[in-house]
């Protein structure tokens, strides 16, 4: 980690930098893959992208929103079944997703929708090891509802950003699992055996990270440049530029406090305390601040949970 | 002091998270204001679309509403049209639909009846047919024309009624539908029927016993011209104080009465009218009281008053004298009859305008008839005998009397031959009166009946051939003619008098209609208008007038002379067809 906090204010030349030309020739190819695959992964796309920007853009309105979702008939489905689950109790049964914006909230339906979509291509279960998808959805989803949370109640902003972002940090490993299955055995095995980091075994047996693929895919489909450098660097958050730090940092945080709570799959397991301190401290905010999140984060999973919330 | 320090430090802990849980929920708050504040828009938007969705919703939901309202009236109106009552029953007995004939009968409206049970409605009718359904709800099986009594304010009817339960997708039945037809009308409809049946058969009986005396009166009437025509021969060569001359005399009348009866007989068959004059009832009904039979009767009836009152300019009529004069004297004698104990006979005639039906007979038509009444006060006429008093040997009087039993049917055979009509009005014990109809017509009178001598018809040698297949029958025209000064030569068939013919000439030919086997006389007249374009003839039958005598008159043929041959018929007729110079 030392060689990062080297290059912390070096992120904009880090953004701007090519990878080499045969890692970058394969993450292209990989993208390719994943675009050409039909019903996988690119089938979140053209949904994904909507509600980012929507998330983005202060102009847009609840009934973009409404018809964003409602041209998706299974997502629509499933966001109204949401929105008249328990967990959100309306007071009236929604039967559209206008009601459903007026009675949980124009944010609350675009959390809903987003993270209702990106777990469509977490629901294959297949264990190797700690990891299966469903795992890995729960640890992305704890990872969103955390940085959010810090975003809301530690900077008083919407965090909807650093949401989407924790859902799709990992979309990486996805990729992996689905386009380069037998390398990513090899990975889960050597990050298990020789208790590597992942990305350290990404990088020996690939040359390259899941946080590499998961950036050049949000490249290729246009995602806002926040967030695009969030699922970039999420394991290297000093290599962002300043603008960008915050985001990247609370990612950061929130991995430590997930694994460090063992809630999900961990794709960092062996961040050392010293960075999070550092990162922390960075970011204004304390220990005790980030146990009530954690409390508060655990008590929402298991809300979630009990209703089938989090269900692929 | 350790204590203390963490003690100290225990409560800066404390401290930090309050602080941080203080920061955490006035960032929330903060943040749930902001929403708040930034959405409400976007909030209004989305409910006044709802809006224009239920505004959309309420004018779909109105219009749907006028629709059901509109079948609704609909269904009423057709309920209503139904000449029965009909009712719909709900789950509860309740009335949901009645038709306006239940209103109308129950005397009481359709707003009244709706929601209500029929013991709401009416706890006075105990067991009443529309009350109760529940056996329907139970077995949900249909009641299928059952009859009964319905009961209603005034009075009570005879009913068919269905009852039919109508049930929901899950076969429940959620109500009834009631149909109750009057069967009053009905009844009154079989009876009407069978009334009407009944006067079929009449009728069909009437002609088969007329086609029965047809073919006897055919036979008859051969057979009674000779018993009439050699008397009358033979009278005539008897001297004056010859003691033969009074039987010969009986016999020939005898014979002129059964051929009377015949005549009655051909009336019925409804083949004997072959005159088509133009008459007067009046002069009818003034030959009639004038004629023997007449003061005959008077003379029996002495008690019996006789009225007479004829319209002045009385409408002509057309038809036979002979059979109307008959047909009326029918009826004088069985007015008469049934006075025996006195009374008054009103004859009259009058001119009368028909726009109604007459009773007992139908297709009248309207228009201008011709009305002979003949009203009795005597015992009356039953409405079952009225039925059947034309019928043949239908008779309330001593056989032999009156004779033949006969006397109204032939009144009811000559009728419809002159397409008239009979009015029957009669009470029991107040007498009766009998009404003729008879189309008026616009033709002239023209009838000379004066009695003819026998220089009249006399023959001057021309010659005849009398052609008849029935050896009695070419004898006395042969006598006749042969008396009359006609030379006369006899055939007994068609294809005889053609061969005789094909070597000789006949000034005139006798020619006898129906001939069998062989050629009819219409066949026989064709060949031999063949070799003799413009041949003379007459034509003789027992029978009726049919379209083949009316064929051969249009051939050429003069008179249709009717059997029993008669000196002064036959004469007549032979003259007045030599006399005639017309061009064939």
């Amino acid at each position: 980690m030392g060689q990062d906090e080297l290059k912390r204010d070096d992120a904009e030349r880090v953004e701007g930098k090519n990878p080499s030309a045969k890692k970058r020739d394969e993450l292209n190819r990989i993208v390719g893959l994943v675009n050409e695959g039909e019903g996988g992964i690119s089938s979140i796309k053209r949904v994904t992208l909507g509600i980012l920007g929507i998330i983005n853009d202060p102009e847009s309105t609840a009934r973009d929103l409404q018809k964003l979702i409602e041209i998706d008939p299974s997502l629509c489905l499933k966001v109204l079944k949401m929105a008249n689950s328990a967990y959100y109790a309306p007071k009236k049964r929604v039967s559209n997703i206008g009601q459903a914006i007026i009675n949980i909230g124009f944010n609350n339906v675009k959390e809903l929708a987003l993270s209702q979509k990106v777990c469509e291509i977490f629901s294959k279960k297949e264990h190797i090891g700690e990891y299966s998808r469903p795992s890995l959805w729960k640890h992305s989803l704890s990872i969103a509802i955390l940085g959010q949370m810090i975003y809301r109640k530690e900077f008083g902003a919407k965090g909807q950003e650093v949401y989407a972002a924790g859902l799709l940090h990992d979309v990486g490993i996805i990729v992996e699992d689905q386009f380069l299955h037998d390398d990513f055995r090899l990975i889960l095995k050597r990050a298990l055996y020789a208790e590597e980091n992942l990305s350290q075994a990404e990088r020996s047996v690939l040359g390259f990270t899941h946080a590499d693929i998961g950036r050049a895919l949000a490249a290729d489909w246009n995602f806002p440049t926040g967030l695009r450098t969030a699922m970039g660097f999420h394991h290297m958050p000093s290599k962002v530029k300043p603008s960008l730090t915050r985001v990247a940092s609370t990612l950061f945080i929130a991995e430590y406090l997930a694994a460090e709570n063992g809630i999900g799959f961990a794709d960092a397991p062996f961040i050392s305390s010293s960075a999070f301190q550092k990162h922390v401290k960075k970011l204004g905010l304390t220990v005790q601040g980030l146990d009530l999140i954690v409390e508060d984060m655990k008590q929402e999973l298991s809300e979630m949970e009990k209703q089938g919330l989090f269900e692929t | 002091m350790t204590t203390n320090l963490e003690r100290e430090n225990e409560s800066d802990e404390k401290i930090r998270q309050f602080e941080a849980k203080i920061k955490h929920l006035s960032n929330e708050l903060r943040l749930v204001k902001e929403e708040y504040e930034t959405t409400s828009d976007e909030y209004y938007e989305l409910l006044s679309q709802m809006e224009e969705r239920v505004e959309e919703k309420t004018v779909q939901l109105k219009e749907l509403h006028t629709i059901l309202e509109l079948k609704g009236r609909e269904l009423q109106a057709m309920v209503d049209a139904s000449p029965g009552i009909l009712f719909y029953k709900d789950a509860t007995q309740k009335f949901i639909r009645v038709n306006r004939k239940f209103s109308e009968i129950f005397e009481i409206s359709i707003q009244d009846v709706i929601g209500q049970t029929f013991q709401d409605l009416f706890p006075q009718y105990t067991n009443h047919i529309l009350a109760d359904d529940s056996d329907i709800f139970q077995s949900g099986e249909p009641v299928l024309d059952r009859e009964g009594i319905l009961a209603f304010p005034k009075g009570e009817l005879p009913i068919l009624i269905n009852k039919i339960p109508y049930k929901d997708i899950d076969g429940k039945v959620r109500g009834i539908i009631g149909f109750a037809s009057d069967l009053t009308e009905r009844r009154k409809g079989e009876e009407e029927r069978a009334k009407l049946e009944a006067r079929v058969r009449q009728a069909e009986k009437m002609e088969a016993m007329g086609n029965l005396a047809g073919g006897v009166a055919h036979d008859l009437n051969n057979i009674l011209s000779s018993v009439i025509g050699f008397p009358e021969l033979i009278l005539a060569d008897v001297p004056e104080d010859s003691p033969l001359r009074a039987p010969l005399q009986i016999i020939k009348d005898s014979g002129e009465r059964a051929s009377q009866v015949v005549q009655d007989l051909l009336t019925l068959a409804r083949r004997g009218v072959s005159v088509r004059e133009v008459v007067n009832a009046n002069e009818i009904l003034s030959d009639l009281l004038k004629s023997p039979e007449f003061d005959q009767l008077k003379w029996n009836n002495p008690e019996v008053e006789v009225e007479v009152v004829l319209e002045t300019d009385l409408l002509n009529i057309l038809g036979s004298p002979v059979h109307l004069s008959k047909a009326v004297m029918n009826l004088v004698l069985n007015a008469v009859e049934s006075m025996s104990e006195g009374g008054k006979l009103a004859l009259s005639t009058e001119n009368r305008y028909l726009d109604r039906p007459i009773q007992g007979y139908d297709d009248v038509e309207e228009g201008d008839y011709v009305a002979v009444n003949v009203a009795d006060t005597g015992t009356g006429i039953s409405p079952e005998d009225i039925e059947r008093i034309f019928e043949p040997f239908y008779t309330k009087k001593r056989m032999g009397r009156s004779g033949t039993g006969l006397g109204m049917t032939v009144v009811w055979g000559t009728m419809k031959d002159h397409n008239g009509y009979i009015d029957v009005q009669s009470k029991v014990g107040e007498g009766a009166i009998l009404t003729l109809y008879f189309p008026a017509t616009q033709q002239k009178a023209s009838r000379n009946r004066s009695g003819l001598s026998i220089e009249d018809y006399k023959g001057e040698g021309e010659s005849v051939l009398v052609v008849d297949d029935v050896e009695e029958q070419q004898k006395l025209a042969s006598a006749i003619l042969t008396k009359l000064g006609y030379s006369v030569t006899t055939v007994s068939s068609g294809e005889e008098a053609v061969e005789y013919l094909q070597n000789s000439a006949v000034d005139l030919l006798v020619l006898d209609m129906i001939m069998d086997p062989g050629m009819d006389g219409l066949d026989t007249f064709r060949c031999i208008l063949e070799q003799h374009p413009g041949q003379k003839a007459i034509i003789v039958s027992g029978f009726s007038e049919t379209g083949r005598v009316e064929e051969a008159q249009r051939l050429g043929a003069g008179a249709y002379v009717r059997k029993p041959y008669l000196m002064e018929k036959l004469g007549m007729a032979v003259r007045t067809e030599l006399d005639n110079d017309r061009l064939p």
